[in-house]
């Protein structure tokens, strides 16, 4: 018998009515009728929807030399097919050249015995009751017992699935038993009485099964497969035929619905005798229902549907409509970015208020502090207006970064999706499909008014070449459009030296091209979802923080790059705010998050440094200094871009010291050398330019200190985190965080370099010894500055209105200056970044005293200090805090979210869940964990590589728990 | 269109004709002077004529027949002096207040003492950063960067009002204030001036309006002058020695969110 479709396309519910990522499906009576059916069409639209893209999985209880035998698909790709056989005991995925294991539960001897006993103790106790019952297969992993075996009930085809229960039914009454069910009860209690701990035992009417797998555990493995993979189960079909129950037992499928399936669609196509459960589609027709299904799902991927999305709850960033207002702010949250290049989530229908916008990293246009991110073509707009009464929804799913746009409009609907390939750094994809006016081709790469570019073709290609005022960049596009459906596909290639040739991105293009947007969105979603593997927290109690939590995780991983240099800038890829220069920022608040989840991003972030290093080695010489000075504001070549004067908020010109005067960047640099080598091991990079970073910094320091004459080392004139006050004197954080970096520099060129002379070792150690760092050894406070005690003792908690507040403006700059009004951690950043460094247990006095006295005034402040609350025990508060930073962004708290999101805080954010609240702290080879988990959370988890290790840790009221893929030392202590 | 020109038989007439002709070439208008006579008639044919504006007589109540005549929609605006009374607490005389109340066109006051009535080139705009108060003077921006006048647009702080943060003022400012004209003002952030102030709304407009040198203050407005009321207007009329163009905020304009950069209060302390 040969399977076609049967003509119900038409008929199929709403719910079919999409395209799906992945079918998971039952063999006997869902995809064939028995086992002598002619699979061959089925094989073809199989390995159709496989060319396609689509995953397709199967799930049978029987083996798959039955399965493959009478498939025998052998698809290509970039979809996949998976036998998941023998009951959940084995996966096996059929390619090109032929079927390969890929998993298989092996039962040890004893659960082999515990299988027999238990199956034969079955029989023998149906046999006290008087009913002949056989063993009849000995499969992997479990044993089968016929509670039929009589001539008319051989093979029963699945379409007398009903007479066959009654038949069962009947003879087991017979016999004194209450039917089916208590069947299985017995198998489970020889099962546990064999010694088998969790026995999967389940019926399909004919036979009792007992197993050490079920289909279940195979369900699992799919789903698990899928969403490490970066599909959602709500993106996934799952087709049976015997969901709804049978003889008082659930039905077979009915396993295939695990809690990791929860939002796929299920679909029946079997007769359902007891009727579909609720929740189950039921299409009748068996497998030639099944078919259809398959056969709509081919249509709909050769139509050039648009694919749909996760919204899984705590994934999904959700914009409804256009409001003029707010756009801007929208566009950037929706910001998709690959580390290289971001777009902003600008409608593709243009409209007043959209602003697409392209940025790249480290490439700047512009001298001095005018550099500024140079402006990319862009790629994100079609040839068509928003049309008026049109409704737009913009979802952007973080696990995969893909951002979906619906427009519901009077001349009928259409759809977008695209991303900028994690996968593939530079490469864009664009696909759309609706109504001819909406949906049109057009120019594929728009540059940008005002831009000094010039556009060309090449190989069928669009290509557009920007100038930065160094390098710039070249982007070539190609674009298929037709009858209401449109595929674009682009390269970006930047160079910060010289302007690329268009041949470079047109050959990008090409190699890209071979791939197709399908295997194109499969390799991006599947490396979104191995970073997420790697870096995820997850916090079990509090919905809302869960999302901004993955918002802010999201915007780190797609503003840095992964091979190279990583030049991040405060807004990162989100937008051209601060004109794409690199502060502290990057090195204290952002690195940290790398280093502990993907930690080639991190040494990309240093790999910036180490080839500026020259030029602060010039800026210290040009100020008669030794060693490296970074700047305060850094972009294309290492050199100070900070302004030196500009208009305050209140309308005065003001002069800017930060670029001269906050020096504490130079030590920042150091530490995040140095944090990086805490997470990693990377003794390579200590021993090399981890190395010539600490060693030169140190440098600087030595020379910058000066000496008074009662032998203690001050430094003077400098600008620490609190900018209220500048500049002072021997600001705590800036001594400090110089005696921590001579101090470490001293450790690694004593530990791996012969070269630093031992003389110039006792210095660094001489100077951090000398250097003053503020302490009031009565009290264990550190006094902020030289002379902070002495000014007006202002506690700006008492006063203002609300925290945090911009104290400067509130007050007026002078009056800060004179009073104990503290911008942002400064003090207390050394409790945060070198605890070690500080007096032990000093960390309550500090926050007590400098915690009402800090207004809060830079977006940087809040994550520190619910981090440093909440290692004090203060989880209230702490919390607080955290949910201010969380929301700096996506409540627009700044006024500035437009111009780009504030990536500081966002790796704030993360140091707050994980330093604080999770207080995770490296100590040699030992990862250290000291929670505190508030109230409200049921469990904490995050995830890290320590040492090369991944490692999830769960941390739950009564402990911790850490699993990990390889030997990691951790410990529950004091951190 | 026109521009109604409401000259009396005092000083207070020329500006208040010179002030109206410049005003007429921003709205690409003609001007019609009107005198309702009720003690002579002489200073105000010497101030229109001065200024180069015809001039209709009429006797009746000042206020009814100013009402009326500016009541035609070809009426684009209405210019008039202040004449504050001595014991009143109003800024502006009776004629002008009830006008104020009933009127729904804009409404320019003219002080006696304005230094340069004929001169209109830089106008400076008070905006809230709320969209339904920038929705009034809209229309007046987009006209006066259409006519080559220096637009400056003036927001103050208040101390509710006050970011939460400051972080890197050398790119901040420029930040915020780039996102704040993107969403209030009709033009262009390179067509316009934004000055950002703290304190209290009231004293900064008018401080910038002089240190601005400004030769109109232009205000959306709700149209109550009452003691207590539009502190803003207040300030404006009684200390800026300028003229005051009041708009009418008209229902059915869009109420919208609050400033960009508001505090929240469930994340306060």
């Amino acid at each position: 018998m040969t399977i076609a479709p049967s003509p119900v396309r038409s008929e199929l519910p709403v719910a079919l009515a999409r395209r799906f990522e992945a079918v998971v499906f039952d063999w006997d009576g869902t995809a064939v009728p028995d086992r002598k059916a002619d699979a061959s069409v089925l094989r073809g639209v199989i390995e159709a929807l496989c060319g396609l893209g689509m995953d397709a999985f199967v799930v049978t209880g029987t083996h798959v030399g039955n399965v493959d035998g009478q498939l025998a698909a052998r698809p290509r790709g970039p979809g996949r097919l998976y036998l998941c056989v023998n009951r959940g005991s084995e996966v096996f995925r059929a390619g090109a050249t032929g079927i390969e294991l890929v998993e298989r539960r092996l039962a040890s001897v004893e659960e082999e015995a515990m299988l027999d006993a238990a199956a034969q103790a079955t029989v023998e106790e149906l046999a006290t009751r008087g009913l002949a019952a056989k063993i009849v297969s000995q499969r992997l992993n479990r044993r089968k017992i016929d509670l039929i075996p009589e001539p008319e009930w051989l093979d029963p085809p699945k379409a007398r699935i009903a007479e066959l229960v009654m038949a069962v039914e009947g003879r087991l009454r017979a016999a004194g038993l209450a039917g089916i069910a208590e069947a299985v009860e017995l198998g489970i209690a020889a099962a546990q009485a064999s010694g088998l701990k969790t026995p999967r035992v389940m019926s399909d009417a004919k036979h009792v099964e007992i197993g050490l797998t079920d289909k279940a555990d195979a369900a699992r493995w799919v789903f698990g497969n899928l969403w490490r993979r970066g599909v959602s189960p709500r993106l996934v079909l799952v087709a049976g035929d015997e969901f709804g129950p049978l003889g008082g037992l659930p039905g077979s499928d009915s396993l295939l619905l695990v809690p990791e399936s929860v939002g796929s669609v299920a679909l029946t196509v079997g007769a359902e005798p007891t009727g579909a459960p609720p929740g189950v589609l039921h299409v009748r027709g068996g497998p030639a229902a099944f078919l259809a299904v398959l056969d709509d799902q081919l249509a709909r991927r050769r139509a050039g549907a648009v694919p749909e999305v996760g919204r899984e709850a705590g994934w999904t960033i959700t914009i409804d409509g256009v409001d003029p207002e707010l756009e801007r702010v929208h566009e950037t949250l929706l910001t998709i970015a690959d580390g290289r290049i971001g777009a902003n989530g600008a409608s593709p229908w243009a409209h007043p208020s959209a602003t697409p916008r392209v940025l790249a990293s480290g490439l700047y246009d512009g001298e001095g502090p005018q550099t500024e991110l140079l402006a990319l073509p862009v790629w994100q707009v079609l040839a068509a207006d928003l049309p008026a009464r049109a409704r737009l929804e913009r979802a952007l799913d973080l696990r995969t970064g893909v951002l979906r746009q619906t427009l519901s409009a009077p001349d009928g609907d259409a759809a977008t999706l695209s991303f900028s390939s994690l996968a593939r750094p530079g490469t864009f994809v664009l696909r759309g499909a609706g109504p001819v006016n909406l949906v049109a081709g057009g120019n594929p790469l728009l540059s940008v008014d005002g831009a000094r570019t010039e556009a060309g073709r090449a190989d069928a290609a669009t290509f557009v070449r920007a100038s930065a005022s160094k390098g710039g960049i070249a982007a070539a596009a190609v674009e298929e459009a037709s009858a209401g459906r449109l595929d674009r596909l682009g390269c970006y290639v930047a160079d910060p030296e010289r302007l690329p040739d268009p041949e470079l991105a047109v050959a990008a293009l090409t190699d890209v091209r071979r791939h197709g947007f399908e295997a194109l969105l499969a390799e991006h979603r599947a490396a979104w979802a191995g970073r997420w593997e790697a870096a995820d927290v997850v916090v079990d109690g509090d919905d809302d923080l869960q999302l901004a939590i993955r918002f802010a995780l999201f915007h780190l991983i797609g503003s840095t790059a992964t091979e190279g240099e990583a030049a991040v800038g405060a807004r990162g890829l989100t937008g051209p705010g601060y004109r794409g220069h690199v502060f502290w920022d990057t090195d204290v608040f952002v690195l940290p998050f790398l280093a502990a989840t993907h930690p080639p991003a991190a040494r990309a972030i240093l790999e910036y440094r180490i080839r500026r290093l020259p030029a602060a080695l010039g800026a210290a010489r040009s100020l008669g200094l030794a060693g490296a000075r970074f700047p305060w504001e850094s972009a294309r070549d290492g050199i100070d871009v900070t302004p030196a004067s500009a208009r305050d908020p209140t309308g005065k010109v003001v002069r800017i010291r930060t670029g001269e005067s906050e020096e504490h960047i130079v030590a920042d640099v150091a530490w995040a050398a140095s944090t990086y080598v805490d997470w990693t091991g990377d003794t390579a990079f200590a021993a090399g330019p981890g190395l010539q970073l600490l060693v030169e910094t140190a440098r600087y320091w030595a020379s910058r200190a000066r000496f008074d004459r009662d032998g203690r080392a001050h430094i003077y004139g400098v600008i620490g985190p609190d900018e209220y006050h500048e500049p002072v004197d021997d600001n705590a954080f800036t001594n400090v965080m110089a005696r921590w970096n001579l101090r470490k520099a001293a450790e690694w060129a004593a530990e791996f370099d012969g070269s630093v002379a031992e003389g110039e070792q006792a210095l660094w150690l001489d100077t951090a010894a000398a250097l003053v760092d503020g302490l009031d050894s009565s009290t264990g406070i550190y006094e902020e500055f030289a002379g902070f005690h002495e000014l007006e003792p202002l506690v700006i908690a008492e006063l203002s209105p609300r925290r945090p507040i911009a104290a400067d403006l509130l007050l007026g700059h002078d009056r800060v200056a004179a009073a104990q009004v503290v911008k942002q951690a400064d003090v207390l950043m050394l409790h945060h970044l070198v605890p070690d460094e500080v007096r032990p247990e000093s960390l309550v006095a500090n926050l007590d005293f400098y915690e009402p006295r800090t207004a809060h005034g830079s977006s940087l402040s809040p994550a520190v200090h619910a981090s440093l609350l909440a290692r004090a025990g203060r989880l209230g508060r702490a919390l607080q805090l955290l949910r201010i930073a969380a929301a700096i962004d996506l409540e627009d708290l700044t006024g500035t979210t437009a111009g780009g999101l504030h990536l500081a805080t966002m790796g704030g954010v993360w140091q707050a869940l994980a330093f604080g609240f999770a207080g995770l702290r490296p100590r040699g080879e030992t990862l250290v964990v000291d929670p505190r988990l508030p109230e409200g959370w049921d469990q904490l988890t995050l995830r890290v590589s320590f040492r090369g290790a991944r490692a999830q840790i769960l941390i739950r009221h009564d402990g911790v728990a850490v699993e990990g893929d390889a030997e990691l030392r951790w410990e529950v202590g004091r951190t | 269109m026109r521009v109604l020109a409401a000259c009396d038989n005092s000083d207070d007439a020329r500006p208040v004709a010179e002030f109206a002709r410049a005003l007429a070439k921003v709205l690409d208008a003609s001007v019609d002077g009107l005198h309702v006579q009720m003690d002579g008639v002489d200073h105000a044919r010497a101030a229109a004529a001065q200024a180069g504006i015809p001039l209709r007589v009429q006797g009746d109540d000042p206020a009814a027949c100013l009402q009326r005549e500016a009541d035609p929609d070809d009426v684009a605006a209405v210019v008039i002096g202040c004449h504050p009374r001595p014991q009143s607490d109003s800024p502006v005389g009776a004629v002008a207040s009830k006008l104020l109340a009933t009127l729904s066109k804009p409404v320019a006051i003219v002080p006696a003492e304005t230094p340069h009535p004929a001169r209109l080139s830089r106008i400076l705009v008070p905006l809230e950063g709320t969209r339904s108060s920038s929705l009034a003077p809209r229309r007046t921006i987009e006209l006066a960067r259409d006519a080559g006048l220096e637009i400056v647009l003036v927001h103050v702080f208040g101390p509710e009002s006050v970011p939460m943060f400051t972080d890197q003022p050398q790119h901040e400012t420029a930040s915020w204030a780039r996102e704040f004209l993107e969403r209030y003002s009709p033009c262009p952030p390179e067509d316009v001036r934004l000055e950002i102030r703290v304190g209290e709304p009231h004293e900064h407009v008018v401080a910038v309006a002089r240190e601005i040198d400004a030769d109109v203050i232009a205000l959306g407005w709700a149209q109550e002058l009452a003691a207590g009321r539009a502190p803003v207007v207040h300030a404006a009329l009684e200390q800026a020695h300028l003229p005051v163009f009041l708009i009418p905020v008209t229902t059915g304009q869009e109420t919208g969110p609050a400033h960009p950069a508001r505090s929240s209060s469930s994340r306060d302390e």
